[in-house]
């Protein structure tokens, strides 16, 4: 036993602990940092329980001002449904395909040069970092009025997230068919399409139906750039000051968010090859129908006849499936481009305006504002984000690993927890802000709370998935040495997923200070409020000014996380 | 020696270091028209590398290599893509795209003499999906042309690689530990096609390999490898298991390795 003891003691002598990379070094001190930034933004924008216990007077007022709820008539309320969805469709399918060129530039392992990548993720950097509702104000400049500037506001914007997924994935995807392809003396192009574009056709599609989650609850703000549609409807009311007609409008967006929300998360299920294993009735059907490989459908016949035979492809479950998602696909896409009521034609005639938009826009110009008044705006918008974001990841923590399926304790749980990460995220922010507003009154504090809500909805989902997609051979690994749930969770399925935890919350950080940003518009004050002021007396000269800051802001945390995410890979 | 006897591979002085790492050391090799050749050695020897060199997906950081005639080093663009489609090969991890169909992925095969780029059974020409079938129904897989590809077991997945690479009507294949992650079952299967298909066609074969049984029992010229340097080069049948076996030098050469 003493042997073995001093055996052990030598050992750790022997064996001396690496001192932490550099990298390493920087990652957490910006981490640090970025957490002490947090808390006293927490501070800063005065949030305490008081605010809390406040406002909970305030509901029952607010109850009076909005109930009963005021429908507008069936025939106005679809068509303005059908513009929305038209618009969001429209906007993110044709986002996801200006996407493929630019994520092929941006990744890594296909750029056809090393100096396109950066150039690539700029384009993708700044798409994100320019809301649409600023470029639906810009494009309304250029079009008639109508959904066209907003469709296209859409499909601009969204290429930021979608082109950065995008090149992602093809980065994380697995090198050996592509070389295999490519020794067969395979062109780059059918390189691309053969090797890599099948491989990352589940993360593309997937991307593209969580984007329009998202824009469809963006498309609410869309109407303050003067875009028809649901948003369009809920700004009036609220000018309006009808609150019965805005809160049923309000329930109308809820509602239609949490239907598309329900409707990508089973098309996503479907493409990440869920197999029917359960033994529910689906399942069972689906088992009967597929088809029984255990023999040749072939056999029997001649080598010829073989051949002959095996060229007509047989109508299996699978081929039937694929075929029918392709078609109502296409029904989809054709129902949005009639249903959004663009004047496609505009495409042709605009560009005669662009001299025009240019002079409106440039040279940029803050006055009458000072950098001060500028910067401490910036501020504000970063303590928004950064408080919000604080607040996001204590409660993500809690319901995420209950959402997960290999950390839940039990299904009934997993189930609740999702149910709430769904409805949650279905919230559009801005309703909440807006709602919020009308209770709490302005300030920085409606703020913070929505965009924490919202957060907690995007983060806790993003936590439980990369919780269940931590590799299960380490989590095998710990459960078969006898490990227990619990530890098999701390020492194997945790750990697995701490690099993609701090990746989603910085994730989320970018992301709410784009929010922050845009909630100027409902007064939530910052740099946003700054941008909607200037849009509103038409000092285009100013958004531009403002723009650039606000890009200059995102393209900064951008780099942190980048350094970050990098140090923890 | 007539002309049709050439050499298909002609290196001489092969040298590849990645970074402080050398991979390959003065490796000169010289391959007959038909000939099979197995590369013997531990992982980590340069096997893999040398191969990777045979078609081009790396490049030598010195000395001269000539293939099918062609010198390598001058080698861009279209003429190496060309050249590539003469060589098929096989990889250990079999390198399919799971998610297109098998038939799908042995018309990759005929990428290098199709133009523009080909997405779905449909987007290949009539001639193609016969031939494909073809080669599908040679390895014995005919059933599987439109499952998935990783629905597939290991074995069944490489005899696919192989139809792959016959769909380029290749001069040359090359074939990197193609059983190195199979059951000896699928193992003994996969070895014998490619003996088979070798024989049918007069290929030349390159394949690598750790196992100095399968080796002995499937090459007809032995090149052994060690860090990245020949270190025997003779026919198999003057070659004893105990001989084979010092190339190995189990824990000299791992101990080298390591330093």
């Amino acid at each position: 036993m003493s042997g073995q003891m001093s055996t052990e003691v030598d050992l750790e002598r022997l064996v001396k602990r690496p001192g932490p990379a550099a990298s390493t070094v920087v990652a957490a001190g910006l981490l640090v940092a970025l957490l002490t930034f947090a808390i006293w933004s927490l501070i800063q924008v005065g949030f305490t329980v008081e605010t809390f216990t406040e406002s909970a007077g305030k509901v029952g007022p607010f109850l009076d001002r909005m109930l009963p709820l005021e429908f507008p008539p069936a025939a106005e309320l679809l068509r303005s449904i059908g513009v929305t969805l038209g618009v969001v469709l429209c906007g993110t399918v044709l986002s996801a395909v200006l996407s493929v060129p630019i994520a092929y530039i941006s990744a890594r392992n296909t750029s056809p040069a090393r100096w396109l990548v950066p150039v690539g993720r700029s384009i993708g950097v700044v798409a994100r970092a320019v809301p649409d509702v600023v470029l639906a104000m810009l494009f309304v400049l250029l079009f008639s009025l109508g959904s066209l500037p907003g469709i296209l506001a859409i499909a601009l914007h969204s290429i930021g997230m979608i082109s950065k997924l995008f090149a992602d994935a093809i980065e994380q995807i697995d090198e050996g068919p592509r070389h295999a392809i490519r020794s067969t003396g395979a062109s780059p192009a059918q390189e691309f399409w053969s090797g890599v574009f099948p491989q990352v056709l589940p993360s593309w599609i997937a991307t593209t139906l969580h984007r329009g989650d998202i824009n469809l609850r963006g498309s609410v703000l869309l109407g303050y750039a003067g875009i028809i549609g649901l948003g369009y409807d809920l700004r009036l009311a609220l000018e309006s000051l009808n609150y019965h007609l805005a809160m049923a409008l309000a329930l109308v967006i809820f509602g239609l968010c949490v239907l598309f929300e329900i409707a990508s998360t089973v098309i996503r299920a479907q493409l990440l090859g869920v197999a029917p294993s359960g033994v529910s009735l689906g399942s069972r059907l689906a088992r009967r129908l597929s088809p029984d490989t255990s023999h040749s459908a072939f056999e029997n016949q001649g080598f010829e006849g073989r051949v002959d035979a095996a060229m007509r492809r047989p109508w299996t479950p699978d081929r039937i499936k694929s075929t029918a998602s392709i078609i109502l696909a296409a029904v989809v896409v054709v129902a949005a481009v009639i249903g959004s009521e663009a004047k496609w034609l505009d495409l042709f005639s605009f560009w005669s305006q662009i001299p025009f938009l240019l002079d409106r826009t440039w040279p940029p110009s803050i006055e009458p504002r000072t950098w001060t008044n500028v910067f401490d705006a910036l501020l504000v918008t970063l303590q928004i984000a950064a408080a919000a974001t604080l607040l996001s990841l204590a409660v993500s923590l809690l319901i995420g690993p209950l959402a997960a399926r290999n950390a839940a304790p039990n299904k009934p749980v997993r189930l609740t927890a999702r149910l709430l990460l769904l409805v949650i995220r279905s919230i559009p922010e801005l309703i909440l802000a807006i709602v919020l507003i009308i209770i709490t009154g302005l300030g920085p504090q409606a703020g913070t709370l929505a965009l924490a809500v919202v957060g907690v909805g995007l983060l806790g989902k993003l936590i439980a998935d990369s919780l269940e997609e931590a590799p299960p051979g380490p989590q095998l690994a710990v459960h078969s040495v006898g490990g227990t749930r619990t530890q098999v969770f701390f020492s194997a399925t945790a750990r697995l997923s701490v690099p993609a935890l701090v990746g989603h919350t910085l994730y989320l950080f970018d992301s709410n200070i784009r929010s922050a940003t845009v909630l100027g518009i409902v007064a939530a004050g910052g740099i946003g409020y700054y941008l909607i002021d200037a849009t509103r007396v038409s000092r285009y000269d100013q958004v531009t000014a403002f723009v650039i800051v606000l890009v200059t802001a995102v393209v900064v945390v951008e780099g942190i996380s980048a350094v970050v995410r990098r140090a923890l890979r | 020696m007539t002309v049709s006897d050439a050499p298909v591979i002609e290196a001489h002085g092969l040298s590849k270091t990645f970074g402080q790492v050398a991979a390959l050391r003065d490796v000169s090799l010289t391959v007959s028209p038909g000939e099979i050749v197995v590369l013997l050695g531990l992982s980590g020897s340069g096997k893999t590398t040398l191969l990777r060199h045979l078609n081009g997906l790396e490049t030598p950081t010195d000395g001269r290599l000539r293939v099918l005639g062609e010198d390598m080093a001058a080698l861009r663009g279209g003429d190496l893509r060309r050249l590539r489609g003469r060589i098929g090969m096989v990889f250990q991890q079999f390198h399919l795209v799971g998610r297109l169909t098998v038939l799908e992925n042995v018309l990759t095969g005929a990428l290098a003499g199709l133009r523009g780029p080909r997405l779905g059974i449909a987007s290949y020409p009539r001639e193609h999906r016969r031939r494909a079938l073809t080669q599908l129904d040679r390895v014995g897989l005919l059933d599987k042309s439109y499952q998935r590809a990783d629905t597939l077991s290991g074995g069944q997945q490489q005899r696919v690689a192989i139809a792959r690479a016959l769909m380029q009507q290749p001069e040359i294949l090359l074939a990197d530990e193609p059983v190195a992650s199979l059951d000896p079952e699928s193992s003994d299967q996969v070895m014998s096609l490619l003996q088979e298909i070798a024989a049918e066609r007069q290929l030349t074969v390159i394949c690598s390999l750790h196992q100095v049984e399968i080796a002995l029992a499937w090459g007809r010229r032995i090149v052994g490898m060690r860090s990245g340097s020949v270190v025997l080069d003779t026919p198999a049948a003057d070659l004893t298991r105990e001989a084979a076996m010092r190339i190995y030098g189990r824990v000299a050469a791992s101990l080298a390795e390591a330093k």
